[in-house]
């Protein structure tokens, strides 16, 4: 699983869990694209997301992070390298 | 089966706690605000609920799965309170489609007034349908929910229901009555903004109110070579000029004031309403505001024409 895969399933999640002015942005096109982070504080993230995003990384990335996992955490980026260290771990890498 | 076996048998098939979330937000789709009162007086209560067998292969502990399920529904129950009334609306569920569901206290004898309730992300009016459900009195107030169960923001319509956004409202006429209810209003929330308005002035209702909807202007119901929504709502609303039309939007969402003024540049007459709250950041998710600070009972009911008034002999 690439860095760049891990990016389009967070993407995914977020714009299925409709968070608001997620789906379109430029900051959404940036990040899938790797040219930039996203403060999880830009946009409105609410529980019910978070959850959503945790099941939609269980679902396709086959690693569990819960919404505990995610109370620190900053950025989008922050949750691909969490995502990206459970897939490696998972690989045996 | 009770709720209690119920949680107990989904819960025999989760193996993370992530399944476990995914059943917690499916109930929250459902639930009525007595059976969330039920679950928050027995759900891990001691002896009033046996613990479930978990799955062989769950990776999950039975504490943890208790810390899980009490939190969600402490946040349920925390969520009922803060509407601020005394008592917990009785209303039933009554399913009439895989997307459509009556929420009423007797179906057998109609209220006065029916609330059709279009949905934004999760499939939610923007916040536990226990939540909205609380927000209405159910003596006088039948609620219709109606989900838009493909996720596509009514694009397309409602699976074996109608293929079309605008065929949406009809195609209901065909699952419910109308004719008993003497005050009949859509509330569309989010994606379900214009699909509830495009309802109420297509079948003449008595009010609509969009709570943070799309611009028409976006084109997401615009068939390509095919005549423009914003152009189809002037032609409705001259045919339906008695809809009240309220369009309300947070008042720290710029995108959301956008589009209300877009959607009240193409109906005459509409009421845009900017939803401030006193040191409260309001924004795309306005009613769930209004809720948790007890105001949406008489917000609802003031807009919607959500009167008593037979009861009052008025």
């Amino acid at each position: 699983m690439t860095e760049a895969e891990i990016r389009q399933v967070i993407s995914d999640a977020l714009v299925y869990a409709a968070v608001p002015l997620f789906a379109e942005s430029a900051e959404q096109a940036d990040f899938v694209a790797g040219q930039r982070d996203v403060r999880l504080d830009e946009f409105e993230i609410d529980s019910l997301a978070t959850m959503e995003l945790c099941i939609a990384i269980e679902l396709n990335l086959g690693v569990e992070i819960v919404p505990g996992d995610l109370t620190k955490i900053a950025t989008l980026g922050d949750i691909v390298a969490l995502a990206q260290g459970r897939v490696n771990v998972e690989a045996g890498q | 089966m009770n709720l209690l076996d119920l949680y107990n048998a989904r819960i025999a098939d989760a193996n993370s706690l992530n399944e476990v979330s995914q059943m917690h937000i499916v109930f929250a789709n459902s639930l009525t605000p007595t059976e969330i009162l039920f679950l928050h007086g027995n759900l891990f209560a001691g002896s009033k609920h046996k613990a479930p067998k978990l799955s062989p292969l769950c990776r999950f502990t039975l504490p943890q799965l208790q810390e899980a399920g009490r939190l969600w529904i402490d946040q349920h129950r925390a969520m009922l309170a803060e509407i601020g009334k005394p008592r917990i609306e009785l209303y039933r569920r009554y399913e009439l489609h895989d997307a459509v569901v009556l929420f009423s206290t007797d179906r057998k004898t109609p209220r006065r007034n029916l609330v059709i309730s279009l949905t934004g992300a999760n499939q939610r009016l923007m916040m536990p349908i226990s939540g909205y459900l609380q927000n209405f009195d159910g003596k006088t107030t039948d609620i219709l929910y109606v989900r838009d169960s493909s996720r596509q923001g009514y694009r397309g319509g409602i699976p074996k229901l109608a293929d079309d956004m605008v065929e949406i409202g009809p195609a209901l006429t065909e699952l419910i009555d109308l004719t008993p209810y003497r005050q009949i209003v859509t509330v569309g929330v989010s994606a379900g903004g214009l699909p509830g308005l495009v309802m109420a002035l297509r079948l003449g209702l008595d009010a609509t109110l969009v709570c943070g909807g799309s611009s028409p202007e976006r084109g997401q119901f615009d068939e390509t070579g095919g005549p423009k929504l914003a152009g189809r709502l002037r032609e409705w609303r001259q045919a339906s000029l008695h809809t009240r039309v309220v369009v309300g939007y947070g008042a720290q969402d710029d995108k959301d004031e956008s589009a209300a003024a877009d959607i009240a540049h193409c109906v005459a007459g509409a009421e845009v309403e900017r939803i401030a709250l006193d040191g409260v950041e309001v924004k795309h998710n306005f009613i769930y505001k209004l809720s948790a600070t007890g105001l949406l009972p008489a917000f609802m009911s003031d807009r919607l024409g959500l009167t008593d008034e037979d009861r009052a002999g008025g």
